[in-house]
């Protein structure tokens, strides 16, 4: 009988284990579920395991939290200094002001002058707009717009 | 059952009827509900392949381990359960249960 309960136990914890090594290993080894291996599978692991550390380290956490927190009040002074500052036309439609510690830029969609690229992607019309005197768009982005 | 030199036990018999049915299913479109006939029928040819590897002693653990694949793919994807199966009976072999 504790053979038999053994051999079950022994049984499921094999189960057990093949499922956490498919379900947390492999898509660390393989890409999306395919069975090409990551070119960087040693540097991805390793990059996992330390995030996983500094996400889960209270001390490494709360450094960060602080940081963050530190980092917000100095966004928020330098927006403030801004304040007063006007803003200059970069172009037709964009404005901006910055000083040594930030800057801010503005998009007025009413008065920017759009230039429209008309793409054909297996028989579909893609449009895109894109800011007078900017490049235009490259086809890949129609592309991945007709998917 | 003996066919040539070869014999069929009742369960390998059962797996090759499923597989024909799998098959039927994939050629006349059935609807099986919840499980790919694609991946089942992936899942049996592998069965099929490792049984005739296996001595009939080990039939449970093998009947376990079956099961377990097949509900598990309503879940994973083919890659992860074929992956499943082989490193489980890797881990069977290495902890003796086959």
């Amino acid at each position: 009988m504790l053979l038999f309960i053994k051999r079950k136990l022994v049984l499921m914890s094999a189960l057990l284990g093949s499922y956490l090594v498919v379900t947390i290993v492999s898509p660390l080894i393989f890409i999306n579920n395919t069975e090409s291996i990551r070119p960087n599978v040693g540097q991805y692991i390793a990059s996992k395991i330390t995030s996983f550390i500094e996400e889960n380290n209270p001390m490494i956490a709360q450094k960060t939290i602080e940081q963050q927190k530190e980092l917000k009040q100095k966004a928020e002074v330098a927006l403030k200094n801004l304040e007063t500052t006007p803003f200059s036309v970069v172009t037709k439609g964009v404005y901006a002001k910055s000083n040594e510690m930030a800057s801010v830029r503005e998009y007025v969609l009413n008065e920017i002058e759009w230039v429209e690229y008309t793409f054909d992607v297996k028989g579909k019309k893609i449009i895109i707009k894109v800011p007078k005197g900017e490049s235009a768009p490259p086809l890949g982005l129609a592309e991945k717009m007709a998917e | 059952m003996y066919l040539g030199p070869f014999y069929f036990d009742t369960k390998e018999i059962f797996l090759i009827l499923a597989a024909i049915l799998v098959g039927c299913a994939m050629f006349f479109n059935w609807p099986l509900y919840w499980f790919n006939p694609k991946i089942l029928l992936m899942l049996i040819i592998l069965m099929l392949i490792t049984k005739g590897l296996l001595p009939a002693i080990h039939n449970e653990s093998f009947f376990i381990l079956a099961l377990v694949t097949i509900f598990l793919s309503l879940y994973l994807p083919l890659f992860q359960i074929v992956l499943f199966y082989f490193i489980s009976f890797g881990l069977f072999r290495l902890m003796r249960v086959i």
